[in-house]
């Protein structure tokens, strides 16, 4: 299984494609914190600037993050390499769990590290122009572990929804357009129509709550909204493999 | 052949490869290696990490991946992208994918299709000094001048069955047709006494052709009749007549020279 991870994060790592969308991820968390930090009026700096910061933009780096997710795998078939990949790990629940593996660790570290990069340079540029005020929150290490979590969950959805579809636009528009289009819309009807709010319920909306400082309002928490996102994540993730197993390549 | 690996669902029936069927084995490319298609290969990636994928999948060493990339002649070339590659390179790329894992068997589908009679020759050297390796080459392919070339056994497929199994020479004696070539200057003489004996004359610019019967039986009633004969030669019809004679029932398209 090493090796074969190995050999699914050369494939990732190997297409410039790949390289440039995970630096969009990483940088633009980093140079919109580093942005704030510079032209933000120091009487306005608040112990929630840097973490607002990071979280909002984390936010867009989710999404693409997601796109990552989907390309690892359908690639593999606007490409034809599935083939190759098939007949030279024929088990294909080893492949799709190395996929996965690969998307896991490498956007946990990838958004852990964005994560630490833009608090350094954050406190940095902020005490250097002469800030000393807190730049902490009491809930900002469990936001950023969400955001971690939920980017991680994103990539793996991205996995997941690339084996169903194996054709990069439908998957990269069903990432993009679920959260920002189909679950607002129906959030909206539903608020209209039942005067209902059922933001907690959709799955994108309840992820992307568990990345605010607050979370008071969240119907399920921090924990059971991460963990509510991961039981959708897993049912596409499942059925990914389910396709992968009975189509032939 | 896809099915043979996996890669497609069998309906009936099974494929083994040492007794083993492909999806059991956990590194496959150290006993079969397959280039179905050489464009399954990322455009984007260079022609190393193309192969060091493949060979890590496999827990094949990086010295070996620039052992085939040599043996291919790609070296050069190795870090420039799969995209920017000729089809005959390619072809190449895909063979030494193939002899990534030193395999016994060798399955390739086309191998010579677009490729330039250079590249050509070189894959019919390649597979021949792959086959004299003491490895199985499985070779899929419509140049039936080039697999009578470097195929000793056939296995004809039409429509999906198994139309017959055996080996090239066999195939074309069964199948090709046989007649007899023969030029000198009695021929108008001599067309009466071999129609006589049972043979069909058909007369060409520079000789004739003989159908049904054979040089010898033709020799000995020249002789006899005091024939002066300049050639008697007997000829086959190619591989491609044997197939086309063959699988004449079995063709699912049939194309038209008439009326365009």
């Amino acid at each position: 299984m090493l090796g074969l991870c190995r050999s699914e994060f050369l494939k990732l790592r190997s297409v410039r494609s790949n390289l440039m969308m995970a630096l969009a991820a990483a940088g633009l968390p980093i140079a919109g914190t580093v942005l704030v930090s510079i032209f933000i009026s120091i009487e306005n700096v608040e112990a929630t600037t840097i973490p607002r910061m990071i979280g909002s933009s984390g936010n867009v780096s989710m999404l693409i993050i997601g796109i990552l997710g989907v390309l690892c795998m359908t690639q593999e078939y606007s490409q034809s390499t599935i083939r190759l990949t098939l007949a030279a790990t024929p088990n294909r629940y080893s492949v799709y769990l190395a996929k996965l593996l690969v998307v896991f660790v490498t956007m946990a570290v990838l958004m852990t590290s964005v994560i630490l990069v833009c608090i350094a340079a954050g406190n940095a540029i902020l005490s250097a122009r002469g800030y000393t005020g807190d730049t902490t929150h009491p809930n900002a290490q469990a936001a950023y572990l969400a955001l971690v979590a939920v980017s991680v969950m994103i990539g793996l959805l991205g996995v997941g929804l690339g084996a169903i579809t194996r054709n990069p636009p439908s998957a990269i528009a069903i990432i993009l357009l679920w959260p920002l289009l189909v679950e607002i819309l129906i959030g909206n009807i539903v608020a209209s129509v039942f005067s209902r709010n059922i933001l907690d319920w959709l799955p994108f909306g309840a992820a992307i709550q568990t990345t605010f400082l607050e979370v008071d309002d969240l119907k399920f928490g921090r924990l059971g909204s991460l963990g509510y996102f991961g039981l959708w994540v897993m049912a596409v993730v499942v059925i990914g493999q389910i396709v992968l197993r009975r189509r032939d390549a | 052949m896809r099915c043979m690996i996996g890669l497609d669902q069998l309906d009936a029936g099974s494929a083994t490869f040492n007794g083993q069927r492909y999806v059991d084995f956990r590194r496959p490319l150290h006993t079969v290696g397959v280039l179905l298609d050489a464009g399954n290969a990322h455009v984007g990636r260079s022609a190393r990490n193309h192969l060091r994928w493949l060979a890590q999948s496999n827990g094949i060493s990086k010295s070996r991946v620039d052992e085939v990339l040599d043996l291919v002649g790609l070296t050069d070339v190795a870090r420039r992208k799969v995209g920017k590659f000729s089809l005959g390179m390619k072809q190449r790329l895909g063979l030494a994918a193939v002899l990534l894992g030193d395999p016994r068997a060798v399955i390739l589908d086309e191998p010579a299709n677009g490729l330039d009679p250079e590249g050509i020759r070189w894959i019919r050297e390649m597979l021949k000094k792959l086959a004299s390796e003491d490895r199985a080459v499985f070779v899929s392919s419509h140049l039936l001048s080039e697999i009578s070339l470097i195929a000793d056994n056939l296995i004809v497929i039409g429509k999906g069955r198994l139309i017959d199994q055996c080996s090239v020479t066999e195939f074309i004696d069964r199948y090709a047709q046989r007649w007899v070539y023969i030029a000198g200057p009695q021929l108008r003489d001599f067309a009466p006494i071999l129609e006589r004996a049972g043979g069909q004359v058909e007369f060409h610019e520079s000789g004739a052709f003989v159908h049904k019967l054979d040089a010898a039986a033709i020799g000995e009633l020249a002789a006899k009749n005091s024939i002066v004969l300049h050639q008697l030669a007997t000829q086959t019809g190619s591989l491609e007549d044997a197939f086309l004679e063959l699988t004449s029932s079995s063709v699912e398209y049939h194309g038209s020279l008439g009326g365009a």
